[in-house]
């Protein structure tokens, strides 16, 4: 495992981490830039209700999303790159199993990701105490929201990944959350198609579920730990017996 | 052994570096396009002796050889290396094992130095000192990425990792492939040396006969996905022999003595076993690659 690990890194270590480095520059400025012009603590006086006290956890997700985003695809990505060079050659050429390889790999996307987790936790802990808005339960939500969009991503990622290559899986991930999305709402608001505005409409109502409720949260924190073993048992599955 | 099996006779040594033993793998339907059957396979190579692997392309050989290595499932069959088994002693037996592909499968981003790290924690034998000895030896920089390099230095590095973690068994596809002669060369003394340890053996499949003649102690050839033969190489040539005869000749000759007939400019060339013909002849001597075509084309 240490030689896979040595390996990755020599392969890819250090471009990966002056990229993971500049988006957490990013979002530590970021974060910067939200403290030093925050809303004063005193506007929250009397009216600390939870929507107001979650405004604070929820306002910068959007600007930091490029590190979760970019995080998961590294597994994807490393896979990709050692199946153009031939991995399960190197397998067999030496006393490595598949198991062996794919754990690493999953592992080695997992520090990045779990390391740029951390910082985006600091930052958001060091930004909600400095405002004086600190709540314990809605940190422990966020920090469940953010693995949450990590291992979902990343699982459905990697499969993709190690079955077709990177290209592949980018345009998957870029077709189901921006093409797809706007073509539905396009289509089905130009052609009048109810049923579908519908759908979407519900689908959506269920991922803002998910992303925003307490229940909403947990249940999908859980369901990502869970789908992300099964991309990794897809994974293993994939590297013993898919031919290429 | 049934009828189909062809088996090499390799006399009866103490310690087996390779066993295999009805090796059998299909690809798709054989006989569609794309298909492909590697049948009944039995052959067997004594510790300490190098064996060649010949064969046209497509006739099995890296099958075969992905099939050693545990990278591909057989359908049929049992596959010993020094003596275990490489499915249930996968570990142990991969670290006295040095694999020569034509394509290391290392990521060209790496450079020799860093190869050299990883390798001191994949083998628990590697010896840095000899690495970086052989690295010297076929002039690869330390520094630059395998990108950089050609066809014949990455074959190089390849060698020299399959040389440095004191392997009892060294298993090479194609492996002076894209090699200049003085390489070659540099190569195959290199083998001659390893094999001087009476317990370190040799598989080596290539399309450069030459090589393997200088080498080999046994011989195996594959024909679409059938081992022709496999013997001891001495003993192919004791056995086998070429005679110049007319055509009236060569009907005179017992059936079961003729191997097989090439007609040439000069007339006709005959393989024939020796051993089947009485009386003295004047055979011309044979060489590897003129016995596996005339073997092939009998086939």
């Amino acid at each position: 495992m240490k030689a896979l690990w040595k390996y990755d890194w020599y392969k890819s270590g250090a471009k990966l981490s002056v990229l993971v480095g500049g988006l957490c520059l990013l979002v530590m400025v970021v974060y910067g830039v939200s403290i030093y012009v925050h809303v004063s603590p005193s506007t929250l006086k009397g009216e600390g209700s939870y929507d107001s006290v979650l405004s604070f956890y929820d306002a910068r997700m959007l600007p930091i999303w490029s590190l979760p985003l970019v995080t998961t695809w590294i597994t994807g990505k490393m896979l990709t790159d050692d199946k153009q060079c031939g991995w399960r050659r190197l397998c067999g050429a030496l006393p490595l199993t598949v198991r062996q390889y794919i754990t690493e790999k999953y592992l080695f996307g997992l520090v990045f990701m779990g390391g740029s987790m951390v910082l985006v936790m600091l930052c958001q802990t060091v930004y909600v105490v400095w405002l004086g808005v600190f709540d314990g339960r809605l940190l422990m939500l966020f920090f469940l929201r953010y693995m949450m969009v990590f291992l979902m991503t990343s699982a459905v990622f990697n499969v993709l990944a190690l079955c077709r290559d990177f290209g592949f899986a980018l345009l998957c991930e870029l077709l189901v959350l921006i093409v797809l999305p706007v073509f539905w709402l396009l289509g089905s608001s130009i052609f009048n198609a109810k049923p579908l505005l519908y759908a979407a409409w519900h689908i959506g109502d269920a991922i803002m579920w998910l992303y925003y409720q307490p229940e909403g949260i947990v249940c999908g924190g859980v369901l990502a730990v869970v789908l992300y073993g099964i991309s990794y048992v897809a994974c293993l599955y994939i590297g013993r017996f898919k031919k290429e | 052994m049934n009828g189909n099996e062809t088996r090499g006779t390799v006399g009866e040594p103490t310690q087996m570096a390779i066993e295999v033993e009805h090796l059998t793998k299909q690809y798709a339907d054989a006989g569609s396009e794309g298909g492909f059957r590697l049948e009944n396979i039995s052959l067997t190579l004594p510790a300490g002796m190098v064996m060649g692997l010949i064969g046209e392309n497509g006739a099995g050989k890296s099958t075969l050889i992905r099939l050693l290595m545990g990278l591909t499932r057989p359908d049929n069959g049992t596959i010993r290396l020094l003596g275990k088994d490489i499915r249930k002693d996968f570990h142990l037996t991969k670290q006295d094992i040095g694999i020569v592909f034509d394509d290391t499968g290392i990521s060209p981003e790496l450079n020799v130095r860093q190869v050299n790290s990883v390798m001191k924690d994949v083998y628990r034998a590697w010896d840095e000192e000899q690495f970086r000895m052989y690295c010297r030896q076929f002039d690869l920089p330390e520094r630059r990425r395998f990108k950089t390099f050609s066809r014949g230095m990455k074959m190089k590095l390849g060698i020299a990792m399959a040389f440095s973690h004191h392997a009892k068994l060294l298993i090479m596809d194609e492996p002076t492939n894209g090699l200049d002669p003085l390489v070659r060369d540099e190569v195959v003394r290199m083998l001659c040396d390893f094999t001087r340890d009476a317990s370190c053996s040799v598989l080596i499949s290539s399309h450069i006969v030459s090589d393997l003649d200088k080498i080999c102690d046994y011989i195996a050839f594959l024909h679409k996905g059938r081992l022709l033969i496999s013997q001891e190489k001495d003993r192919l040539y004791e056995d086998y022999g070429i005679l110049h005869c007319t055509q009236e000749e060569l009907s005179a000759l017992p059936s079961g003595a003729v191997v097989g007939s090439n007609d040439t400019h000069y007339g006709l060339e005959v393989l024939v076993k020796k051993r089947e013909l009485s009386g003295e002849r004047a055979y011309r001597p044979i060489d590897l690659e003129k016995l596996f075509v005339f073997m092939a084309k009998r086939k």
